[in-house]
């Protein structure tokens, strides 16, 4: 076998958001398509997680590297957008259709079943015409209904989640707004919680929350239970000098 | 470096927990206005249009939260105190430690908050004194102008003015003696008091068929000395506790109206201070609604159903208790992590939207830091010298904002090592040791000794001795039967040892909770425990005939009424407070080390109490019987009363004495207490001492491990 399992990561890396089919991945690596064995290292390196696949679009079935593949919640971005800039007016689900043209289908449907299910979008209907859409923050913009804070419960709008580049207060900003209504609108979120949500490296997070901190737009906290498991504490922020990690953070007003 | 701070005694920064509330007396400008401003605004809607106001449905308990521990929770319930001051009638609330007898314990803690010596009036007055006077005013005010005066019109502005200023009328410094004779014989005529109470409930005050009752026992509290047993027994009825009958008869209840029972369960004295607590909420239409403070909360994140009552109580006190203002003080992961998950979710709904604290920025913090250097006459020049501008920038290198008592440990530190002796100081600064256990733990003593208010009857706290600090001493088993009064159980395999919490002295009640004892210790290797205090009333009485020779048959089997004194109780309060401060994380110590530290120190408590069992019980000596106090009031009815008067409160200085004090702190400003004592010329003076240092404006303690320090602070 004249190629390797890092031969095909690779390729697929280099192929990014356009992915590659069975037979153009064997091309690649000089493999034939029918070969057991690529099969058989395209089983293993999905369930290690390093590419993704097959996703059916229009008449292929392609393969992705795992940091360039289709996800859900990158389609319920675009099509929050999508709604969002439509405001009040409300949009077809042909015409989302259109918009959405060549995405993976199932992970479309799931989208649209997941933003519904989140109270997100709304999904209107009547007998003749097919759905009609609309986002949220139209509606609640429309009956003047406070959203966000402690009095608002429901999961938030989620943007993408920022695994590629630097990350910012805006990126972290719906996981924070979503994490503090889990734990009953109070402030103080842990930074191992929002790893979870990011999926960032907790550097990245760290010289974050430390950089806004000292610009004041974000305070930094000591754990005050002493029933914090190990590893909620490990994800905290030591600095020399100080006795506690800060193990929680809030997002200050006007930040 | 200056050595201008090695010869203070006291470390001005090591002050940095707010061991209560009214020992507030700074705050930093700016610092939490805005939780402070909220509050404020959600307690005015309590006091909005004329007294009497109908009863005013309450707010969702304010949930005040801290990002982390020493953010100013109590500090903060400090301000509030000082900023409503008298509009408000405040009850501060340490945990409770029994789910069962939580309103118990709650009713308790706000009795002794009522029978305190107001901040706001004279220091004779009490809280209980200010709304049982408020509240009897408007009643007579409503009376009058109902026709219970002739001429009423011709007294229009005199009646409005007992309406607005019934403590001048009515109040200790100069009372309206005619005023308080025709209320007293209003509410002495059977008919007159009718009409009284039916006037309470056409203002749609609803006190559950004990309008009388109230009115009586407020009366018997405002209009009579203090220490007299009128006083007393309105105390012990507004607990719920049964009254003897002649006690009863000194208020002029009737047989009806004395509800405590005497042999009752839990579960009914339960309900009964519930009542209560409404019954004084209810009343509060009348003159200044009640603001219940929940501080200290971590407590009841350690056990779940300890957060579970804490819910239901703040929940029961949302929806029955009209005019009142309930204050939860958290901090935030204690509260998402520790209690949340243990609270019901409809409970949850109760609490507010989050009140967050700020931390202190840079600009505040010189002020604070200034403002405790200052307090104790150091010049600017040296202030300067304290607050160096790059060490200051450096405890915000982090961040814009800390905390307050992360600000002061800092300072103390430095402040320490500013007093280091200067051949010292060029050799390069020692690693910080931190303070031993029991150096933290000897400052927490002498805190609670600092304050004689802390030195009342705590069940709560000899619950949690018997309950957590003893669980598994020495093989124990700590179980909660099922017994009416002895509610705690130490339990061997070959012996046991049961506790009862009783502040009371109801002789019937007494001699049920001896049959208990005694039929609980029937087999063998078995007691039965209750402790009591120094301000409780000695049990048995000396006029209880019959229930003293039960209680000495119940001695001989086993009960053991247990007289701490006050060294004892000052040393188990403090231990609480330590734990506590522990789970908050105020200590540099971690609960589960100072709990294992306590059960070393309380080691000899244990197996005194544990081995009381094995003892051959001793033949039991009664008390010598005591001089009768003469009576006081000039009432008939009070010189028929039975001599079992209340406990002596602690007494105070003479105005000589005072004035010793006064003048000895002006040249000292700092001194060993020990020392003031040796001006005054008697040792025995230190706790009227300490009451006066709790009451001076100018005087401050400074407690330490060794000792008390008195400050005198300019205005």
């Amino acid at each position: 076998m004249a190629w390797s399992q890092e031969d095909i990561v690779r390729v697929l890396a280099r192929a990014g958001a356009k992915g590659l089919t069975t037979t153009a991945l064997a091309k690649a690596i000089s493999a034939p398509a029918t070969n057991r064995q690529l099969s058989s290292v395209i089983s293993e390196l999905k369930s290690r997680g390093a590419i993704r696949g097959p996703f059916r679009m229009g008449r292929l079935s392609l393969y992705f590297e795992t940091k360039s593949a289709p996800t859900r919640e990158h389609l319920e971005s675009r099509i929050e957008d999508l709604l969002r800039r439509a405001g009040t007016r409300v949009t077809t689900r042909s015409d989302l259709d259109k918009e959405m043209k060549g995405v993976v289908q199932s992970l479309y449907k799931d989208a649209i079943s997941a933003l519904k299910a989140e109270g997100k979008i709304v999904e209107l209907r009547n007998a003749r015409r097919s759905p009609l859409y609309v986002h949220r923050d139209a509606i609640v913009e429309q009956l003047r209904v406070e959203s966000g804070g402690g009095h608002d419960r429901r999961p938030l709008p989620l943007t993408q989640s920022p695994k590629t580049a630097s990350i910012s207060l805006d990126d972290i900003r719906p996981y924070y707004l979503s994490l503090k209504a889990e734990q009953g609108g109070i402030s103080a979120i842990t930074i191992y919680d929002m790893l979870k949500k990011l999926g960032v490296s907790k550097d990245k997070l760290h010289s974050l929350l430390l950089r806004e901190a000292q610009r004041g737009r974000v305070s930094l906290h000591a754990a005050s239970t002493v029933n914090f498991p190990r590893e909620v504490m490990e994800a905290g922020i030591k600095i020399e000098g100080e006795q506690q990690p800060y193990v929680t953070f809030i997002l200050r007003e006007g930040s | 470096m200056s050595s201008v701070f090695a010869p203070f005694p006291v470390n001005p920064f090591e002050a940095d927990v707010i061991r209560e509330p009214r020992e507030v007396t700074y705050s930093v400008p700016g610092l939490n206005d805005s939780p402070f401003n909220h509050l404020i605004s959600e307690f005015g809607q309590l006091t909005v249009g004329e007294l009497p106001r109908n009863p005013i449905p309450s707010p969702k308990a304010q949930l005040v939260v801290s990002p982390e521990a020493g953010y100013g929770k109590s500090h903060l319930l400090g301000r509030l105190f000082q900023a409503v001051g008298p509009r408000a009638t405040q009850i501060y609330l340490q945990p409770f430690q029994a789910p069962e007898r939580a309103w118990q314990s709650i009713l308790l803690a706000t009795v002794q908050e009522l029978d305190r010596p107001s901040q706001h009036e004279l220091w004779e007055e009490t809280q209980l004194d200010a709304f049982a006077m408020g509240v009897l005013a408007h009643i007579a005010a409503d009376f009058m102008v109902k026709g219970g005066v002739k001429d009423h019109d011709r007294l229009k502005r005199e009646i409005e003015h007992l309406r607005n200023h019934p403590l001048s009328f009515l109040g200790r410094d100069r009372p309206n003696r005619g005023l308080i004779d025709w209320l007293k014989a209003r509410i002495a005529s059977r008919s007159d008091l009718t009409k009284l109470a039916n006037l309470l409930k056409t203002g749609r005050i609803d006190l559950r068929g004990r309008e009388k009752a109230w009115l009586q026992v407020l009366a018997g509290y405002a209009f009579s000395e203090k220490d007299s047993v009128e006083r007393y027994a309105a105390l012990s009825w507004i607990r719920g506790d049964p009254l003897e009958s002649e006690e009863a008869a000194t208020l002029g209840l009737s047989a009806g109206d004395n509800d405590g029972g005497v042999d009752t369960t839990v579960s009914e004295i339960n309900a009964m201070s519930l009542r209560r607590l409404h019954g004084l909420c209810a009343l509060s239409s009348y003159y200044r609604p009640f603001l219940f403070c929940f501080d200290q909360t971590e407590v009841y994140g350690s056990e779940k159903g300890l957060a579970e009552a804490l819910g239901n109580c703040i929940s029961r006190m949302h929806a029955d208790l009209p005019n009142h203002l309930t204050i939860v003080t958290t901090n935030a992961t204690n509260w998402t992590v520790d209690i949340l998950p243990n609270m019901k979710r409809a409970d949850q709904a109760r609490f507010s939207d989050e009140i967050r604290l700020e931390g202190i920025e840079r600009g505040q913090s010189r002020t604070l830091l200034a403002k405790r250097l200052q307090d104790f006459r150091l010049d600017d020049v040296v202030v300067d010298q304290f607050i160096e501008p790059a060490w200051l920038q450096s405890l915000f290198k982090a961040q814009q904002s800390i905390g307050v008592r992360h600000l002061l440990t800092r300072a103390a530190a430095r402040f320490r090592e500013m007093g280091r002796p200067r051949a010292l100081l060029e050799r390069p600064e020692p690693p910080r040791s931190l303070p031993m256990m029991d150096e933290a733990f000897a400052v927490e003593v002498n805190k609670v000794r600092a304050k004689p208010a802390l030195h009342q009857y705590n069940q709560d706290c000899l619950m949690w001795f018997t309950q957590v600090l003893s669980d598994r001493f020495n093989g124990l088993m700590v179980k909660k039967p099922k017994n009416r009064y002895f509610s705690t159980q130490w339990e061997w395999k070959d012996r046991a040892v049961y506790f009862a919490f009783e502040g009371g002295d109801n002789n019937g009640r007494w001699r049920a909770m001896a049959k208990e004892a005694a039929e609980l210790a029937a087999g063998g290797r078995k007691c039965a425990i209750v402790f009591r205090t120094p301000d409780l009333k000695p049990v048995p009485g000396p006029r209880w005939a019959a229930a003293r020779q039960i209680i000495d048959q119940a001695r001989q089997k086993g009960l053991c009424i247990e007289q701490l004194s006050l060294d004892e109780v000052c040393d188990l309060h403090a231990a609480r407070e330590f734990y506590s401060n522990s789970l908050q994380g105020n200590l540099d110590f971690a609960p589960a080390d100072v709990l294992a530290w306590l059960k070393v120190h309380f080691h000899p408590w244990f197996e005194k109490y544990s081995s009381a069992s094995d003892q051959p019980i001793a033949e039991w000596q009664p008390e010598p019987p005591r001089p009768p106090k003469p009576p006081r009031s000039k009432s008939p009815i009070i010189s028929a009363a039975p001599q079992n008067a209340a406990p002596p409160t602690p007494t105070r200085l003479s105005e000589i004495q005072l004035r010793r004090v006064v003048d000895h702190m002006k040249k000292r400003l700092l001194d060993d207490i020990n020392e003031v004592l040796k001006a005054l010329g008697s040792p025995s003076l230190r706790e009227a001492l300490l009451v006066e240092v709790e009451k001076h404006p100018n005087l401050k303690a400074h407690p330490g491990p060794q000792t008390i320090y008195l400050q005198w602070r300019f205005a």
